[in-house]
């Protein structure tokens, strides 16, 4: 017969609990650096990454950076397609929208995701998206 | 833009003392000379737009192998089409041979023309009629895919509609994919700004605006929109207007229109009278500009089943047994003189619901809640805030009129009600909410689908246009699936016309 070291197992089941809590108490707020005082606030997931302009702007003042180009975004987010394939069990209702049912996978990333504003919806021009997304990050 | 502004003054200023000034100053500010510009792209065919009729007419150009680029103004490509269903109306195909359905050119044209109403140039009934199969098995040879069973639809003596598998965005992504493998070029966010043409008036490029970016919050994006980099594109054989329509362009269409003020429009939001306006100004003639096609989502011909009230007072408005165009005329007409921005509602009761002749869609409408249903009509008032007292009242009227067979008040016919009525619940509600689909105005062009010029009458050189941006093809209205067929074959002749050119 096994024996089990029940006060490390308490301790291990304690801790599980512990970060479970955590979790629910810390959902992730995705909201911009209000506090920030660059004109370019980033949104908080890519705070926390401690990103800095240069890190997707290159070198040189801000007041010469461009909009990224769909690729450059790529550059970490790897793929449209690995994008469209983390959620494609959403595509048997037609709703992936990384894999669109209109667009395939052509869509522009700045269509709904926008690092230094609000992100917008653009489903939701025509469709009730309440059902089916939650809001974009 | 100011650029080329000056630059065309300094010219004619220069010339201010010769005979050369009867020029009409609408063509003023597009004459250049081709010396004078420095091209910052060059290309044999530029087709602005990026939906059916621009993807078939890049890649009969592409297929020929002409250096054809693509461009569209929005990051997105597609325009209406992506969002469009794709029934498409097809005389001669191989389902209607499999199935025994006798068609002909003249059939074909005739349903076109009583949608039409005479409006429509009969010259272009009969270049889709005869060409419509071609168009099917085209895009069929280059990976649209298509249903096995016809559509019967509205205004079709015959079935002959072709159901698009995965609807315009899969057809669109076919067509794109088919395009590049031919060496095709597209550029997003690129938008053309002005024709440039030479001093014998031929179209010999583009100003463009590069990494534009369109901003749906303006008014007017055509003529507010400052962003952008000025480039000059040449265009050695041909520049082709795809552009569609101008359904969301809210302040040109109510200028044609002051009903279609506050139309809601499925359209895509780059639907704006821009590029339209771009040819006019370089010598076309625009066509029946304020003619519009509407669609209520719910099928037209179920609405002879509800009764339609004002949703202020929750009188009667109207026989609700008539066409999608003149009930939306009667509607927007109804709102614009009684001063409200609210729709009339739709009443069912659960007979009228049972009898609607697509109950698929019906309750597709249900499940999205964009029809409610109440136990109650007093619920149903509650919910559109009516006058309970006043609905019930006139429930009653209408109610009776139709036990008495009698319908003073508009003449509706009873008979084909189906014992339909504003009795039995549940009962079902809906705004009566035209959408504006489809704008039949455009410019005037050939069978070759050149543009006419509005002085000559004649061919403007190099300049083409095809699908929805052209007018007076369909008339009065459009009848329904007929413009993919208009969209497709514009495309393959116009490509065709530009390479034997």
């Amino acid at each position: 017969m096994k024996t089990y070291n029940i006060p490390i197992l308490l301790l291990l089941l304690m801790g599980g609990v512990i970060l479970l809590v955590l979790n629910v108490n810390e959902p992730k707020t995705y909201v911009m650096d209000v506090n920030s005082n660059s004109k370019y606030p980033i949104k908080s997931y890519h705070q926390e990454l401690q990103l800095e302009c240069k890190n997707c702007h290159g070198e040189g003042s801000e007041e010469d950076y461009e909009e990224l180009e769909d690729e450059q975004c790529l550059t970490c987010h790897k793929s449209k397609e690995y994008l469209a394939q983390r959620i494609s069990f959403m595509e048997k209702d037609k709703t992936s929208p990384h894999n669109s049912y209109h667009d395939g996978t052509t869509l522009s990333c700045y269509e709904c995701h926008h690092s230094h504003e609000k992100s917008v919806n653009m489903c939701a021009d025509c469709h009730n998206v309440e059902t089916w997304m939650k809001p974009i990050k | 833009m100011e650029e080329l502004s000056r630059r065309g003054f300094m010219k004619w200023g220069a010339l201010a003392t010769s005979a050369i000034v009867a020029v009409p100053a609408l063509n003023a500010a597009t004459l250049q000379s081709d010396k004078e510009i420095k091209w910052d792209a060059e290309y044999d065919v530029i087709v602005v737009g990026s939906g059916l009729s621009a993807h078939v007419t890049s890649i009969v150009t592409a297929e020929a192998g002409l250096k054809t680029v693509m461009i569209e103004k929005m990051s997105r490509l597609g325009g209406n089409s992506i969002i469009s269903q794709q029934d498409f109306a097809v005389m001669g195909s191989d389902l209607q041979a499999k199935s025994g359905i006798k068609d002909s050119v003249e059939l074909y044209m005739k349903d076109f023309s009583a949608a039409g109403k005479g409006y429509n140039d009969v010259r272009h009934t009969r270049r889709i009629a005869e060409n419509s199969n071609r168009a099917y098995e085209f895009a069929r040879d280059r990976g649209v895919k298509y249903g096995d069973k016809l559509k019967h639809l509205g205004g079709h003596t015959v079935a002959r509609s072709l159901q698009t598998l995965g609807g315009g965005g899969k057809a669109v992504q076919a067509l794109h994919k088919h395009y590049l493998s031919k060496n095709g070029e597209v550029l997003k966010r690129v938008k053309a700004e002005e024709i440039i043409k030479d001093n014998a008036g031929k179209v010999i490029g583009l100003m463009v605006k590069e990494k534009y970016k369109f901003d749906n919050k303006l008014q007017a994006d055509d003529r507010e929109n400052t962003t952008g980099k000025v480039k000059y594109y040449r265009a050695k054989k041909a520049v082709v207007f795809a552009t569609g329509g101008y359904s969301r362009d809210k302040e040109f269409r109510t200028i044609q229109n002051p009903t279609l003020a506050l139309i809601k429009t499925p359209s895509n939001r780059g639907a704006t009278a821009g590029a339209l306006k771009s040819m006019i100004k370089a010598g076309a003639t625009p066509v029946q500009i304020s003619l519009t096609r509407f669609s209520f989502g719910i099928p037209t011909e179920d609405l002879k089943y509800s009764m339609m009230v004002d949703a202020n007072t929750a009188a009667r408005i109207t026989n609700e047994d008539s066409n999608r165009q003149d009930l939306s005329n009667i509607i927007l007409s109804h709102m614009l003189t009684t001063n409200t921005k609210k729709y009339p509602v739709l009443i069912f009761d659960a007979q009228g619901f049972k009898n609607s002749h697509d109950p698929h869609r019906m309750n597709k409408f249900l499940k999205k809640g964009k029809i409610k249903q109440f136990n109650t009509l007093k619920e149903l008032a509650t919910e559109y805030k009516l006058p309970v007292d006043k609905l019930l009242e006139e429930a009653d009227t209408y109610n009776k009129s139709i036990a008495a067979k009698k319908d003073d008040k508009f003449k509706k016919d009873y008979s084909k009600l189906n014992g339909a009525a504003v009795q039995k619940a549940p009962y079902y509600a809906i705004h009566a909410a035209p959408g504006l689909s489809y704008t039949q105005g455009g410019v005037q062009v050939t069978t070759k689908h050149e543009v006419l010029n509005i002085d000559s009458n004649k061919p403007i050189d190099g300049l083409y246009a095809v699908g929805e941006a052209t007018g007076g093809v369909h008339g009065f209205s459009r009848i329904t699936s007929g413009s993919i067929p208009d969209c497709m074959t514009s495309g393959i002749i116009a490509g065709e016309s530009i390479v034997k050119s």
